[in-house]
């Protein structure tokens, strides 16, 4: 049985152009997947789901990327982020991986790329 | 009739307008509602169904050609594009060849009655920026309306088609400074690939008046090519028109780097003051201080400008900043307040006041203080 039948993502864009094809994109490789348009619904939705991963954009309204991701770790919440972002900016990839993402991807991207981390990321943190 | 039931007659018909406008907007609001959740549904399966197509290529989107006319699918395509990108994207062209998306839309570019519509095809055009679209997009570079010129130039300028690039300048001279200023940030963004074709427009026109030309040096400025510095120091140095010797001075003070400065002193010498005061400045930025002098005279010009500017950039120099504070002693009131100006916009101002107060004061920290207060310093 795949693996990855069993886990659930969170991906959080306000662009529904990137959440509608990341959904159809992570379901066709088996994984659940949860959307939220907003830092403060992912905010919400990473507390009150078991995620296994979460696809952060880095600007969102109501909460940055960064500061969800910030909120989830001061929780307790150690599911793998990864950090996904239009601006071409090295402070905030380094201030991401400080805050305990485990990747970063810039737009655009290569979905089958943005899979393949994922599948990385799950294979290595515990079930 | 009398005045009451005219009265009676008025308010009736105002009642009947307004209740007849609150049922419309009754009715309008549902209806707007449904169509909102209908173009909803279709983006999530337009969107679905573009994702499934990347994520598996032998799968087709089974819909018929008509899905070209549609903007909600032209939309979630344009989106999707802009989010994948290497081979994903182009997976998704060939649904734009497939859909027959690109001549679909130049034609209806194309009709005359579409009126504002045919505006939304060209901005279809210039989003999907396919090379297939190219030749549309150069032909309607002279369309009768200004904002689907502009969209032309920008779909030209996004997919950086290089006949393009002639197609737009050929436009500088007849267009107005507004479409003219767009079609330069088109060209912008074909970067360096610019360079050339904009150096041969400025050179082939800049002795011939042509409105087109500045911008051409400006939109340089913009891209900044260092490639392109030396080819406009020449141009400067042959240049007659002052608009286009403004535009060489600001752009060449823009790019910047190491490069002979003689004509970039000529023109502080030039008998236009606006000359004289874009090249205080571009000197001041790439100068160094070999040049001082030239600067040290424009303190004395007669031009406000030119001896603010001339100040300014002597306090980017290395030796600006001591050339500024003899300068307060010179015979010349104007250059003296320049100095003084210069000194303080530079923060010299609360230096020499710290160093006073610090009793480390030295003879020209007094000069400048006393200088802007207009009062002796009674500690000096």
């Amino acid at each position: 049985m795949n693996h990855a039948r069993l886990r659930r993502i969170l991906v959080a864009d306000d662009a529904d152009s990137i959440t509608m094809l990341l959904s159809v994109a992570l379901g066709a490789e088996g994984y659940k997947v949860v959307t939220a348009d907003d830092g403060v619904a992912a905010y919400e939705l990473g507390r009150e789901y078991r995620i296994d991963l979460a696809v952060l954009d880095h600007l969102m309204p109501g909460l940055l990327g960064m500061e969800v991701l910030e909120k989830w770790r001061s929780d307790g919440l150690d599911f793998p982020v990864m950090m996904l972002s239009g601006i071409d900016d090295e402070s905030a990839v380094v201030e991401s991986l400080r805050l305990g993402a485990t990747d970063y991807m810039r737009k655009p991207f290569r979905v089958a790329e943005l899979i393949a981390r994922v599948a990385l990321a799950l294979d290595r943190s515990p079930q | 009739m009398t005045e009451t039931e005219m009265l009676r007659l008025a308010l009736a018909a105002i009642f009947a307008i307004n209740a007849l406008l609150l049922v419309t907007i009754l009715v309008l609001k549902p209806v707007h509602r449904l169509r909102d959740q209908d173009r909803q549904r279709r983006r999530r399966v337009y969107v679905s169904l573009l994702a499934q197509h990347l994520m598996t290529p032998e799968h087709r989107i089974q819909m018929g050609r008509r899905i070209a006319d549609d903007q909600v699918f032209l939309d979630a395509l344009i989106d999707i594009r802009t989010v994948v990108t290497g081979d994903e994207a182009e997976m998704l062209g060939t649904i734009v060849d497939r859909f027959d998306i690109v001549r679909t839309h130049g034609e209806r570019l194309g009709r005359r009655w579409r009126g504002h519509r045919r505006l939304r095809d060209a901005v279809a055009l210039a989003e999907l920026a396919d090379t297939s679209a190219a030749e549309i997009l150069i032909e309607h570079l002279s369309d009768r309306e200004q904002e689907v010129r502009i969209q032309c130039a920008r779909g030209l300028g996004r997919m950086r088609w290089a006949p393009g690039v002639d197609a737009i300048l050929s436009r500088f001279d007849v267009e107005t400074p507004w479409v003219r200023s767009r079609f330069s940030d088109s060209l912008v963004s074909y970067g360096d690939a610019a360079t050339f074709p904009l150096l041969a427009y400025i050179a082939t026109n800049h002795r011939l008046n042509t409105s087109g030309v500045p911008t051409a040096i400006r939109t340089l400025g913009a891209i900044g090519d260092p490639l392109a510095v030396r080819p406009m120091i020449d141009l400067l140095a042959e240049a007659v028109d002052t608009e286009v010797q403004i535009a060489l001075v600001e752009v060449l003070g823009l790019i910047g780097g190491p490069m002979d400065l003689g004509p970039l002193e000529k023109a502080a010498r030039s008998e236009d003051w606006r000359v004289r005061a874009k090249a205080a400045t571009a000197l001041g930025s790439v100068g160094n201080d070999r040049i001082v002098d030239t600067l040290v005279a424009g303190l004395e010009d007669q031009n406000w400008w030119v001896r603010n500017n001339a100040a300014h950039a002597l306090t980017l120099l290395p030796s600006g900043i001591d050339v500024l504070y003899m300068a307060l002693l010179n015979d010349d009131r104007f250059a003296r307040d320049a100095a003084s100006e210069a000194l303080s916009d530079a923060g010299e101002l609360l230096r020499a006041r710290d160093r006073i107060e610090a009793g480390v004061g030295a003879g020209r920290d007094f000069d400048l203080l006393e200088y802007v207060t207009g009062r002796a310093v009674s500690t000096r």
